[in-house]
């Protein structure tokens, strides 16, 4: 207990360094998901002190052999302290990522919480099966090498169905998606298997029918869970389906609740800039949504990120009028903050028009291209007529095919 | 009352150690002699129910070892002192005696409670705060037994308890046993005949995997009638029962 607590400096300084306040900005299951990553740190503390603690109890197995308790019994309150004590890395790592960001103090997201604390429990597994084989001076660097070899070298690999599998969940969920329940029952299945092994080898006599169960129940744990993850993409979420907080009509806006206080400016910027439309000749959608599910069609309505922190009346209506832009169809279900960005001339065109009209001056929009004829054909848009403006924007807003989010 | 019913046992894959014993140890102190391989250490296993019989049954005081519902009621009256007593790495003698004392059944409160007075009956108590692994192979013995006696056992099996102990520490041993034997009864497994004489009620004599004696120190001493020191004539009887045996 007292060698993984030590662990808690490490985690907060390790989440100070490491985490990115503007990827989860006052949304709690991003910050629970960096938060995760303090796994890297708990993680193979957990399976050091599972071995040490085993190769200690394998001193007194004559003694347990007779005991009153039952082996379980003793297995669990002897083992108890180590997912506890990898889960007090885990909240320090949460208050550390709420301090240091907009988010501020939040209640962790269930889902991830689970899949970090069966991470705990499969690695204090890995660290009993160690400990119970091994001598202790090579079961302590074994558990290391092999717990900082499944989280951290995986995903450098490439491997991804082994990186849903480790418990840390990084960079997991802008505003518009959660964690995947698969990767949430994919744990949860290692980590019963990483539970079964603490009470079947840790405090007992090795028979071969019980090594015999321990190895089929890890290998049934791992194909299940692999079968589970392994079709996911390089980011294990799906999109969120609830949450939203709608006001206003034409447009309606929609926003998830950790906005809501930007909630009103945003019908009142929307009001305002639909009309402006109107007044050029474009008939713009009748709801404005942060969720992209049910936006099937570029005519359904547009999608809007009010996740910058006290906006302002010039950045609610930036940030309405560059939703605008089509969704882009490699980025529906798995959107990825550093994904690039598409490059066609036309997708570009219809950004710098956008940027234009949503308020931003002249000056900067020249930084942005690299030729001042650019700017200027952008800006003969202004000068179609209403009829060859409607059509240049709805072909703008239908370049790419919508997909379909309830995959 | 110790009871060995029709007791079988081998090892896996090995010949049976004990084949239908049949041995009751009575209340008292009792020593249970044999030579290197006689069935000793796996009769005091047995006896704690480290190991389950292949066949027959031991009870003690009515409760047997191998059935369910006694097993619990059963193994909280009997102590064990194996031939190893293993130090648990950066425990303190106390917490060594409480943690087997939880082991046993008693509450966390209880069990640091009562490694007090195991400590004490076993002179232990001024090294209560040292480092299991700091103590000589004589204080690890103590140990042992204060592990065994925490919970308040009622039969206390000793496995080859002097074995390389000095005559002094072996004096303090015997002072011990007698101490422990005022409210406990006690089976002392051994293969050297000298200390029986002070500190014993009783005698078995295991040979080959059988009971080769069964009886008290008196009528053990009367198979050498001819020899007037007493621990020379233990030697002699224990070496009569054995040639019998053969």
């Amino acid at each position: 207990m007292a060698g993984a607590l030590c662990g808690i400096p490490l985690t907060v300084l390790f989440t100070i360094v490491v985490i990115k306040p503007y990827y989860y900005n006052n949304y709690a299951v991003g910050a629970t998901g960096a938060a995760s990553m303090s796994m890297l740190i708990a993680g193979p503390l957990c399976a050091v002190c599972a071995a040490l603690q085993t190769s200690r109890l394998r001193d007194v197995l004559t003694q347990i052999d007779v005991a009153v308790r039952r082996s379980v019994v003793v297995a669990f309150w002897n083992f108890l302290a180590v997912p506890l004590a990898g889960m007090s890395c885990f909240i320090a790592a949460c208050v550390t990522v709420g301090l240091g960001s907009d988010v501020g103090p939040f209640v962790p997201d269930g889902a991830i919480t689970s899949i970090f604390a069966a991470g705990t429990v499969f690695c204090t597994g890995l660290g009993v099966l160690a400990g119970r084989f091994l001598p202790t001076t090579v079961a302590v660097p074994a558990c290391l090498l092999v717990c900082y070899f499944w989280i951290a070298v995986t995903p450098a690999m490439d491997t991804l169905w082994i990186r849903h599998l480790t418990g840390a969940v990084p960079e997991c969920c802008t505003s518009d998606f959660v964690v995947s329940g698969d990767v949430l029952v994919a744990n949860i299945a290692l980590g019963i298997a990483g539970a079964f092994v603490v009470g079947a080898l840790a405090v007992r006599r090795i028979s071969v029918e019980a090594l015999l169960l321990t190895i089929a129940v890890l290998g049934a744990a791992s194909w299940f869970a692999v079968t589970r993850v392994d079709e996911l993409d390089a980011y294990p979420v799906q999109p969120r389906t609830s949450g939203l907080t709608c006001a206003g009509s034409r447009p309606a806006v929609c926003v998830w609740e950790e906005h809501r206080g930007s909630l009103g400016g945003l019908v009142s910027q929307a009001g305002l800039i639909r009309e402006e439309f109107a007044g050029m000749g474009l008939e713009l959608p009748e709801r404005v949504s942060e969720s992209i599910t049910g936006i099937t069609d570029p005519s359904a309505g547009w999608v809007i990120h009010a996740d910058r922190d006290a906006m302002s009346d010039a950045d609610m209506r930036l940030d309405l009028v560059m939703g605008l832009l089509p969704v882009q169809p490699r980025t529906c279900g798995t959107r990825n903050p550093d994904q690039p960005r598409p490059v066609t001339d036309e997708y570009f065109e219809f950004e710098l028009w956008l940027a234009s009209k949503g308020g931003t001056a002249d000056s900067e929009l020249l930084n942005r291209v690299q030729d001042p004829e650019e700017l200027a054909a952008v800006q003969a848009v202004d000068g179609y007529s209403p009829a060859q403006l409607g059509s240049w924007f709805s072909n703008n807003r239908h370049q790419f095919d919508y997909c379909v989010t309830d995959r | 009352m110790l009871e060995f019913e029709g007791v079988s046992f081998r090892y896996r894959r090995n010949r049976p150690v004990l084949a239908d014993l049949d041995v009751n140890f009575q209340t008292g102190v009792t020593v249970l002699l044999g030579p290197n391989g006689a069935g000793k250490s796996t009769l005091l296993s047995l006896a704690a129910s480290a190991y389950r019989p292949r066949a027959g049954t031991v009870r003690w005081n009515g409760l047997q070892s191998g059935c369910r519902q006694d097993l619990g009621a059963y193994r909280s009256q009997v102590g064990w002192v194996p031939q190893q007593i293993e130090p648990v790495r950066s425990l303190t003698v106390r917490e060594q005696i409480a943690f087997a004392g939880w082991l046993k059944g008693s509450t966390r409160a209880a069990a640091w409670a009562q490694a007090g007075p195991a400590m004490a009956d076993v002179n232990l108590t001024t090294h209560g705060d040292r480092q299991v692994r700091e103590l000589s192979g004589g204080q690890l013995r103590r140990l042992g037994i204060a592990q065994a006696l925490v919970h308040g056992a009622q039969l206390l099996l000793l496995d080859e308890p002097t074995a390389g102990l000095d005559p002094a520490q072996r004096g303090s041993f015997r002072a011990l046993v007698s101490r422990i034997s005022a409210h406990s009864d006690v089976v002392i497994s051994t293969h050297q005949t000298e200390d029986l004489v002070d500190i014993a009620d009783h005698v078995v004599v295991m040979s080959g995997g059988e009971a080769a004696f069964t009886g008290s120190v008196a009528d053990f001493l009367a198979r050498a009638p001819h020899e007037s020191r007493p621990h020379a004539r233990a030697e002699a009887a224990y070496r009569s029962v054995l040639g019998d045996a053969e």
